[in-house]
């Protein structure tokens, strides 16, 4: 039992392994190739974590040939089209400037009420609203609408809004982002100082605590609940 | 472009690994597979004191190899090597010609059958 229990440790770390090499990516935005071997990985990994016949090599064995063909794979889909092409295919419009394509919906097997369900998912409800839609080859449905149905931006008013850029996070469950907090400018001081208008004097006692670039701060005890906030 | 060179680095790694593993796993195979012949022309001579001495030398070289083949080959097939020296082990101290000779052989067969399996060869593949 402990044999097992060994076993699905090794291999539960090598599979976190092989999935970071393969990348940030959701299981839906997947390419096909990348998809493969997702489902491969925990098929052999669990051969020998439920034989004890088996060893464990021939496991760890295939589950490494994988990440290299993964890996190499994906360098040469980098480096050549025409590989990324033949590998991952290519996006295919499914609407154009307004028509639905009837030659590339039965190319691809896609039928209007697949079509209708995917843009209804992307938020048109309305098929007269979209300009483009492309099947992407991980098979996610881009819509482009009309440049009258999409969303108003502030350049549309001419509307000037200042750089929001992004939050940085500086305290996360009691233990301070040094680099965070050096990048967004300041200091420990400072962060204490900040804390202290808050009641706070130790690092140890937020749960979290950001900075975006206007200087607008957030922090929130840890244990805390809504009607303590400040 | 590292995680490339890291993933052919490793590819290297493994199939040096592999050239390893199957030169000492032939030559260990050849090792024991002479020390069967010679226990087998002992039993055709029924020269049982020699067979004795010649197990006990089998079974101390077996249980070394088993130690690091066990990595790599499937234990069902290690038991069966395991069961069939065992079974030879009893044979042999009965004086049994016949189901001696007919274990050695089996031995000598399962034995070879490892390196066989492991071969790079068409069957083995498909």
């Amino acid at each position: 039992m402990l044999v097992i229990l060994v076993r699905t440790f090794i291999l539960y770390i090598l599979v976190i392994l092989a999935l970071r090499v393969m990348g940030k990516r959701q299981i839906g935005q997947l390419q096909p190739s990348e998809l493969v071997v997702a489902m491969m990985l925990s098929e052999l990994a669990s051969i020998p974590m439920e034989s004890i016949d088996v060893p464990i090599l021939l496991g760890v064995i295939p589950v490494i040939t994988l990440i290299i063909a993964e890996t190499t794979f994906s360098f040469l889909t980098l480096k050549s089209r025409r590989v990324r092409k033949l590998l991952s295919g290519s996006p295919a419009i499914l609407i154009e400037k307004g028509f639905v394509s009837e030659e590339e919906m039965r190319r691809l097997r896609f039928n209007i009420d697949d079509l209708m369900e995917e843009l209804r998912t992307a938020g048109y409800a309305n098929i007269t609203d979209v300009e483009y839609a492309i099947i992407e080859s991980n098979g996610a449905l881009s819509v482009i609408p009309k440049s009258n149905k999409r969303p108003l931006t502030p350049a549309d008013l001419n509307v000037s809004v200042a750089y929001e850029g992004v939050p940085f996070l500086l305290i996360t469950d009691g233990i301070v982002n040094e680099k965070a907090l050096q990048t967004s400018g300041h200091d420990i001081s400072w962060l204490l100082e900040k804390l202290n208008e808050y009641n706070i004097h130790d690092f140890g006692d937020v749960f979290i605590a950001t900075v975006d670039l206007s200087g607008a701060f957030f922090v929130q005890k840890k244990y805390s609940k809504k009607s303590d906030d400040k | 472009m590292k995680s490339f060179i890291g993933a052919l680095a490793v590819l290297v790694l493994l199939l040096v690994g592999a050239c390893i593993y199957a030169d000492c796993l032939n030559d260990t195979v050849d090792a024991l597979n002479e020390s069967i012949n010679e226990l087998e022309a002992s039993i055709r001579n029924e020269d049982w004191n020699r067979c004795a001495g010649l197990t006990q030398s089998l079974i101390a070289d077996w249980k070394k190899a088993e130690k690091w083949m066990k990595m790599f080959i499937d234990h069902r097939q290690m038991d069966v090597i395991n069961q069939t020296v065992y079974e030879m082990e009893g044979y042999i101290s009965c004086k049994n010609h016949d189901d001696s000779a007919a274990k050695v052989v089996m031995l000598q067969n399962l034995l070879e059958h490892i390196p066989a399996s492991e071969a790079i060869l068409f069957e083995n593949i498909f």
